[in-house]
């Protein structure tokens, strides 16, 4: 499987990045004839109270971006760090599998909302994004081009 | 590491089969082979009820659901009881267990029709379905109970009316809570006494005693439209064996031959079949033909782990089991559509499905012989030959990744896993998405697919008869990648000295940089010297006298694709001339990260005339 968006480890993570890595290979293998040409990415990291798990769907050009963002706190549910990123791991793998089961309909909140799993409480935000689109329009004004009138657009 | 993206739980996702390849989109022709209703249609006609009650319930659940609930309300009071019965059987379970919020879900549809309409559905209801929804959520008391009770408890509580009898609805989901209360009312409204011995009864019921029971009830029910356990279920992937059974054309043919036939390039064989029968045979329903297919596609939900009410997982499974039907009704028939019409019409679909498998499992038989006769460990190939004769299909995928990833390189171990899928797979050809190159499956179901597959194993046979060639008298690694064996081979024969693996040393590159282009050898005479070589060896994919060796694909020349790939390697290494000498490691190293050397397009149909 392609590790060519396997983003480098952060320092603080508790995964190592090998167990990233083959966390990744098996989403990308278990959803494949979902994906469409997509892929999914992790990153992770923990301070002292609480662990950051981040699962993106992402397509190369990142016209199709959608990060999910999870954060549990640990100390106070007496979990490691890493047991904390693998239980957020994978209820935000069971969120995908909803997701990509019933036709990409399912969403989360944009907004932090707190959720229960397995007895602990976690959060979760995400938001479906066009990271390429965003980036010409950027472009676009930052170049001070102007842009075309509404009207002309539809033609 | 997790539950859920353990290799375990992911090789029994690869078992199932439909779920562990990127696949081309369902197109057009696929979709159509589920049934479809028109309910806006059926509900203007003159008699809707008549033909909402003469519906299949798992073609009008499907349509129910993809038109929204909220958008069926003039359909929901025209289902028959049974229809309503059979629909909770699907819909209202998951994973074996009952999943009351869903049954409350749809009741609160009903409840939106009116009232009664709820509580006349809820009693359509097995007793067992109706105290086993109710049991986890709800408690009786009596007054003297009440009495005992703080006034925060008391609170909790509905009264029955005119009656010293109180209930609790014990959930912290708010739907579920409102769902289980307006149901509740509307018994009450409907027939007060029922909705007393209702509740009674669910209070007092042992827990998990009635839901057992009524499991019972429903895997009879789902049985009836072909869904099996998944013991049972199994049984369908037994394979058939092509050479006896080929008696399946023995029929008399009792279809007219005179009906002009025009096969359509843009339908499938099986399509073209279906419509044939359709004018051919005037009492047979297209539509039975399809009900047909999808029984098999149930009876094969066990064995793939898709539950009765997932529509996503059921069209795939529908895409593969029509696909091989189709591909085995072609092989058999020739390609003659009245031939093939006169098989579906007098043979099980499951029998023609098996028969189908049974050319797929002798290419598998053929593939692993060529492995065991390659370099690959011997531990390696024992454990793929086990795991693929028990039709443990998710472990040969993990052995595959795992093991054979390095040695064989991505593209021929993705169409190796292609081939050892429960659902076999048919490459299509290797696509560029921006920077990325990946090849797509999609279900086998043509004959041009099978001798496409047939045409890549051979390559990869070849490739690992040549590596073996090269290994012969020398001590090489194991594990060493196929291409890179036979790279090195070249470049010793390109210099004069024995086709052997060997990593090259100083002196070999050297010479290597010094040759002419006219030292090379010209592509037709590589491909003659190979094709050679080759066929002078123990024969490719071993399966000499078998169905798909006599029958479909000749005795004769390697297939184009097995020159093409080979003739590939040996562009790839007259390339490296020019390059530096870091890059010509890598290519001994790696040679996927070689470029590809660019050479006309070839088909990949498999030489040779039929026997």
């Amino acid at each position: 499987m392609s590790t060519l968006n396997t983003a480098p480890n952060s320092p603080n993570s508790p995964l190592s990045m090998e167990e990233r890595m083959e966390l990744e290979r098996i989403m990308n293998i278990k959803y494949a004839s979902k994906l469409m040409g997509r892929l999914f990415t992790i990153t992770s990291h923990h301070d002292t109270a609480a662990s950051f798990v981040k699962v993106t769907l992402l397509k190369n050009d990142e016209s199709f971006y959608y990060p999910i963002e999870g954060r549990i706190e640990h100390k106070s549910q007496n979990l490691s760090a890493k047991e904390a990123s693998l239980l957020l791991i994978d209820y935000i793998d069971s969120y995908f599998d909803e997701f990509l089961r019933e036709d990409e309909n399912v969403f989360v909140p944009i907004d932090w909302s707190e959720f229960s799993y397995e007895g602990f409480t976690l959060s979760l935000r995400g938001q479906i994004q066009d990271l390429k689109s965003e980036s010409i329009a950027d472009q676009i004004l930052a170049e001070g081009k102007v842009l075309p009138k509404a009207d002309t657009l539809q033609s | 590491m997790t539950e859920r993206l353990s290799q375990e739980h992911l090789n029994g996702i690869l078992d199932a089969g439909h779920r562990g390849f990127a696949k081309l989109n369902r197109n057009e022709e696929n979709e159509s082979l589920f049934p479809k209703l028109d309910l806006k249609a059926i509900i203007s006609s003159s008699s809707p009820k008549k033909q909402i009650q003469s519906l299949s319930p798992q073609v009008l659940l499907h349509a129910l659901v993809r038109a929204g609930l909220s958008d069926c309300l003039e359909v929901l009071p025209l289902l028959s009881s049974e229809q309503f019965v059979r629909i909770c059987d699907y819909d209202i379970w998951h994973e074996d267990r009952l999943v009351a919020k869903q049954a409350f879900h749809w009741l609160g549809f009903y409840r939106e029709v009116s009232p009664s309409q709820m509580y006349e559905r809820f009693r359509q209801l097995d007793e067992e379905y109706q105290t086993a929804l109710l049991s986890p959520y709800c408690r009786v008391f009596t007054d003297e109970e009440y009495e005992k009770m703080t006034e925060e408890q008391q609170d909790l509580l509905y009264r029955f009316p005119n009656d010293g009898l109180y209930y609790s609805v014990n959930t912290g989901d708010a739907d579920l809570h409102k769902g289980i209360c307006s149901l509740i009312d509307a018994s009450m409204g409907e027939d007060m006494s029922y909705a007393m011995t209702l509740l009674s009864t669910a209070a007092f019921s042992p827990p998990n005693e009635q839901e057992e029971l009524i499991r019972q009830f429903r895997n009879a029910r789902l049985e009836e439209d072909g869904f099996l356990s998944y013991e049972e279920s199994l049984s369908y992937f037994t394979p058939l064996d092509p050479e006896q059974t080929f008696s399946l054309t023995g029929q008399a043919n009792t279809l007219e031959k005179e009906i002009t036939v025009e096969k359509d390039s843009n339908q499938s064989f099986l399509t073209s079949v279906i419509s044939y029968l359709a004018k051919a045979d005037q009492g047979q329903d297209p539509a039975m033909i399809q009900q047909s297919l999808l029984h098999l596609a149930n009876a094969m939900c066990g064995a793939a782990k898709v539950e009765p009410d997932d529509l996503s997982g059921l069209k795939d499974l529908l895409q593969h089991t029509s696909g091989l039907t189709g591909f085995s009704l072609e092989t058999l028939s020739g390609g003659d559509l009245v031939e093939a019409a006169n098989i579906l019409k007098n043979q099980h679909p499951k029998k023609i499905f098996q028969w189908g498998l049974g050319l797929v499992h002798q290419l598998r038989t053929g593939m692993l012989d060529a492995i065991k006769q390659s370099t690959i460990p011997q531990k390696i190939v024992e454990r793929l030959v086990l795991n693929a004769q028990t039709q443990k299909f998710g472990r040969c995928q993990e052995i595959l990744d795992k093991d054979l990833l390095s040695i064989l390189g991505q593209e021929h171990t993705e169409v190796l896993k292609a081939l050892f899928n429960r659902f076999p797979l048919a490459p299509t050809p290797i696509r560029k998405q921006q920077d990325h190159t990946y090849i797509a499956f999609k279900p086998l179901s043509s004959l041009d697919e099978f001798k496409s597959l047939v045409s890549y194993c051979e390559a990869l046979s070849s490739k690992l008869q040549l590596a073996s060639l090269t290994c012969k008298n020398v001590e090489a690694s194991q594990t060493t990648n196929i291409d890179t064996l036979i790279m090195q081979g070249f470049l010793q024969a390109s210099l004069g000295k024995p086709f052997m693996s060997k990593k090259p040393e100083q002196d070999d590159l050297d010479q290597f940089a010094k040759l002419r282009p006219e030292d090379f050898k010209t592509t037709e005479v590589f491909r003659s010297e190979i094709s050679s070589l080759l066929q002078s060896q123990s024969s490719w994919l071993a399966c000499e006298q078998g169905f798909v060796r006599s029958k479909l694909i000749g005795q004769t020349a390697l297939s184009l694709k097995a020159l093409d790939d080979l003739e590939d390697l040996y562009q790839r290494l007259r390339l490296t001339q020019s390059q530096t000498e870091s890059n010509i490691s890598d290519l001994f190293n790696n040679p996927a990260s070689v470029p590809q050397a660019s050479r006309p397009q070839t088909t990949t149909q498999a030489q040779g005339s039929d026997a």
